[in-house]
């Protein structure tokens, strides 16, 4: 029996117009209302109506310049607290609300926090106006500071690339002096241990009964150590003047003040080329270039694996119900789990195995690790696609093929990669999609220590804008500019790979 | 007669019902749950008409709330962290004055500034937190060592302990509020040294009249490089459960750390025998005191119903009596603000720290005074990227002043 078609206004009305519906209130409403909040400065507290205001204030910049009818609703929201001189308000919802809203910007208050700016969140972002940890950027790496003491043991890598290598012959004689390489470390020699130098001084038997108060000893030190860095001699001179004089002091103390005081001038001629030479020039991808580099990571290596692992569990093997299962499973867990799978295998396991003791903290890894981790986890679902494309190739159109004598090769990339490509679509779709938007994961890992290690994704970057720095505004205005480069991308990705399906 | 009593009944009914309140109370600290709930529980038990709901949102408090504020939804009570966090709802409304309520004339006259905004109350202080050198007494006693009261005294006792393998510090460079936290603790002890008080600079930072390098940036940055010198070689891998788990080990002998994590720590082990002293900062034991301040209060959001609110302060109210202190100090291991409070089963370090402030005084918490966009960002963040060696540190001081600038309060 032929069924009735449903006329077509009725297919509009029970499914089109339901459907229109719930996109414009569940999406295209609150977009346009991040995109309102993306022109103001609003720093994620502010109210946008004032929930108490102090009476005069209240007067003069809202109820004088409302309408009559306006007054009336504000005073019935509104109670005065004579007492305290204040206007307040309970907490009210719904269109009660916007009613409010709009009657108080009718009037043109507008909090300080929470005012209209026009495009100059964007200006900010496009004219690279904001943080500088946003874009990639080159910097320089400080070993060491100056001021601080030298350390005991220093890596042999870094001393010997970034500093024995810049230094010319008498550079690195002075070098010799402080530095005795020990296997893979380079130590420093006891006698130019300034704690020791130091412990001459406070040592001194007028020190230590108080007859010098500890505050001439840190002065003395300070004014020493500064002249050291500077090699200035005459400043050197005068800080040992300084000292000595006042308190009687036998030669004895003197000789060892004297003593002390060229120790740590000579040390300071070291350490003041040590921290001026010992640097590095670095490259920090900064947020857009960790979130691009993560993205690619991700889309190349999870395809690449399920694609790869599909192929293998396409064929006829004993276990592959067992090796489906096997691999899909780590997609099952929430990235929450994974991260702290994955964090105490990095920090527990991997160090006793390989004996390499960073690889969170190490900026140079941290980002490959990153995306292994998240291919980890994300290989299985595509995996899952590429089996079911692959098993609706038909196996007569292979068969054929392998009876006109095509080898394995050109079995695969004239046959399999082209009826292949609906499913690439939808996996590359996705995992460009999922990979520019991923969050839990890498703060689940690093943290807000994103920032010191180089591993902060966008919306990472969002999310610390809105809630640590308090710039709501600026927040939703690079999501805005998020969501356009997603939409972007994957629509020139979908346009693009459609005009290569083939069909049958 | 039926009739009559259904109606009774009916009327009870209704009347206890009409007087049942349902507060929703929000707390942030993870640590020690269990005794903020047995605290709640004993309260509902005396106060049959009300019924609290907890909630508790540890690391972001800030986004779920500021949600919560913005729909104007906040729950009945709070706790909140002491200065800029009160300091912030009060601003924008969200709280009720609280100055003449009776519960505030419990507490001592020093802990109220850490909730007062324009000359007003807004929260009841209520525990008592410090940040120091939480160190291990046995392994003091194992190599002869003294608690530090100078910082010589502190660069001999690393040398001893690293000579004898032992590791100073049981750091935690992985997460930056540590880093954060221990910058302020040294700015702010620095700006006793030029006789700058903590309220003046924050009045000068937000008129623009100062900058954070007032104070000797060349010692700050020196002490920061020693504090990391002294930690495991990597500790920039270690996060905040490694820390406890190598101090309550006994692998580290110190921790530079807030005293809830003594709590932790003899979580894990038990046996623990330690003692709290203040980080030294200078070479005169005199000016080396105790980084403390109220860290938690309770506050009554102004959103809520009028007899939702009458409950709410009859909950802070009850905080005060000799039951809920005991229960505070027992069961939630928390200092308290309140006059003539006992806090000696707490444990001996939070005895070492409340003498300490009673002889020494303390140097209040400088950084819950800083906007919070500054700490949250430009401190922690700033300071951990100083010791991964990718700031320096005129960059460091110049960007917290760069954002405090920014920030500032209007």
């Amino acid at each position: 029996m032929v069924q009735k078609r449903i006329a077509r206004r009725a297919n509009f009305i029970l499914f089109v117009a339901p459907a229109l519906l719930l996109y414009t209130l569940f999406f295209l409403l609150p977009f346009g209302q991040g995109l309102r909040i993306s022109t103001t400065n609003w720093d994620g507290l502010t109210p946008k109506t004032p929930i108490s205001m102090p009476m005069a204030e209240f007067e003069s910049r809202i109820l004088s310049k409302a309408s009559e009818a306006d007054k009336k609703y504000l005073l019935s929201v509104y109670t005065l607290d004579k007492e305290a001189g204040q206007y307040a308000r309970l907490s009210i919802s719904g269109l009660a609300r916007y009613r409010l809203e709009r009657i108080i910007r009718k009037t043109g208050y507008s909090p300080a926090m929470y005012r209209d700016v026009g495009l100059a969140n964007y200006r900010a972002i496009f004219g690279g106006e904001i943080d500088e940890r946003f874009y990639p950027r080159s910097y320089e790496e400080n070993y060491f500071n100056q001021n601080s003491s030298l350390p005991q043991e220093i890596d042999s890598t870094s001393y010997e690339k970034q500093f024995l290598a810049k230094l010319g012959p008498e550079g690195k004689s002075l070098a010799a002096e402080f530095y005795v390489r020990e296997g893979k470390r380079y130590v420093l020699r006891p006698e130019k241990d300034e704690f020791s130098v130091e412990d001459g001084l406070w040592t001194l038997p007028q020190v230590e009964s108080g007859a010098i108060p500890s505050g001439n000893v840190d002065a003395f030190l300070a004014g020493i150590k500064k002249a050291g860095l500077a090699q200035d001699r005459s400043a050197l001179d005068d800080a040992i003047a300084g000292f000595a004089k006042g308190a009687a002091l036998p030669p004895e103390a003197r000789g060892e003040i004297r003593g002390s005081a060229e120790s740590i001038f000579a040390i300071g001629k070291f350490k003041s080329l040590l921290a001026n030479t010992w640097k590095a020039r670095k490259f920090d991808l900064g947020v857009i270039g960790f979130t691009i580099f993560f993205a690619v990571g991700n889309v190349v290596f999870a395809n690449l694996l399920a694609f790869w692992i599909a192929m293998a569990l396409d064929r006829k093997l004993k276990s592959r119900n067992v090796l489906r299962s096997v691999f899909f499973l780590p997609n099952v867990l929430s990235m929450i789990v994974v991260a702290l799978i994955w964090s105490f295998i990095f920090f527990h396991l991997l160090p006793r195995l390989t004996g390499i003791d960073t690889w969170m903290s190490d900026s140079a890894k941290a980002p490959w690790l990153l995306v292994f981790v998240s291919v980890w986890q994300a290989a299985g679902y595509y995996m899952v696609v590429y089996l079911a494309g692959l098993q609706n190739i038909p196996q007569d159109v292979i068969e054929a093929a392998m009876i006109d004598g095509a080898g394995p090769w050109d079995r695969l990339k004239r046959i399999t990669l082209p009826l292949l490509m609906p499913a690439f679509t939808v996996c590359i779709f996705l995992s460009i999609a999922n990979a520019l938007k991923c969050f839990d994961l890498v703060y689940a890992m690093v943290g807000p220590s994103g920032y010191a290690v180089g591993t902060v994704p966008f919306v990472m970057d969002i999310f610390f804008d809105a809630f640590a720095r308090k710039l709501a505004g600026l927040a939703t205005a690079k999501a805005t500019l998020l969501f356009l480069t997603i939409l972007l991308v994957t629509g020139l990705q979908l346009v693009i790979m459609k005009r290569k399906e083939v069909q049958l | 007669m039926k009739k009559t009593l259904f109606i009774l009944l009916a009327l009870l009914a209704l009347a206890g019902t009409a007087q049942a309140q349902k507060l929703e109370l929000y707390y942030y600290k993870q640590e020690n749950q269990d005794g903020l709930k047995k605290l709640v529980a004993q309260f509902v038990t005396e106060n049959p008409g009300i019924t609290i709901d907890m909630l508790i949102v540890p690391n972001d408090a800030d986004a779920t709330m500021s949600a919560r504020a913005a729909q104007g939804k906040l729950p009945d009570i709070l706790q909140m962290q002491s200065y800029s966090r009160v300091q912030e709802y009060a601003e924008k409304g969200y709280l009720v004055d609280l100055t003449k309520q009776p519960v505030l004339g419990k507490v001592v006259d020093s802990a109220k500034p850490s909730v007062t905004w324009n000359s007003k109350l807004w929260g009841l202080p209520m525990d008592f937190a410090g940040i120091g050198i939480i160190y291990n007494k046995a392994i003091f006693a194992k190599y002869g060592i003294q608690p530090p009261a100078t910082y010589r005294d502190l660069e001999r006792i690393c040398r001893t302990l690293r000579t004898n393998g032992m590791t100073p510090f049981a750091g935690l460079l992985k997460e930056n509020w540590s880093m954060g936290h221990f910058i302020t603790l040294v700015h702010t002890n620095l700006l006793a040294e030029k006789s700058i008080p903590v309220a003046k600079f924050i009045a000068d930072m937000n008129a623009g009249k100062t900058s954070y390098g007032v104070v000797d940036t060349d010692k700050l940055f020196s002490i920061i490089d020693f504090y990391r010198a002294n930690m495991d070689k990597n500790a920039e891998e270690w996060n905040w459960n490694e820390q406890q788990a190598a101090f309550a080990e006994g692998k580290a002998a110190m921790m530079v750390q807030g005293l809830w994590s003594y709590g932790a720590a003899i979580g894990t082990n038990p046996k623990l025998d330690c003692g709290f002293v203040p980080f030294p900062v200078f070479n005169d034991a005199k000016m080396n005191k105790f980084y403390a301040d109220v860290d938690s209060c309770f506050g009554v959001s102004a959103q809520s119903a009028p007899d939702k609110k009458v409950a709410a302060l009859k909950f802070l109210e009850w905080l005060a009596t000799p039951q809920a202190q005991k229960i505070w100090v027992e069961d939630y291991k928390l200092t308290l603000s309140f006059k003539g409070a006992d806090v000696s089963k707490l444990g001996v370090p939070f005895v070492d720290l409340m003498t300490g402030v009673g002889k020494n005084g303390a140097y209040p918490w400088a950084f819950a005074s800083y906007p919070t966009a500054v700490f949250e960002d430009a401190c922690k963040n700033g300071a951990q990227q100083y010791v991964f060696n990718k700031k320096t540190a005129e960059a460091v001081i110049a960007d917290i002043d760069k954002q405090w600038a920014a920030n500032r309060k209007k």
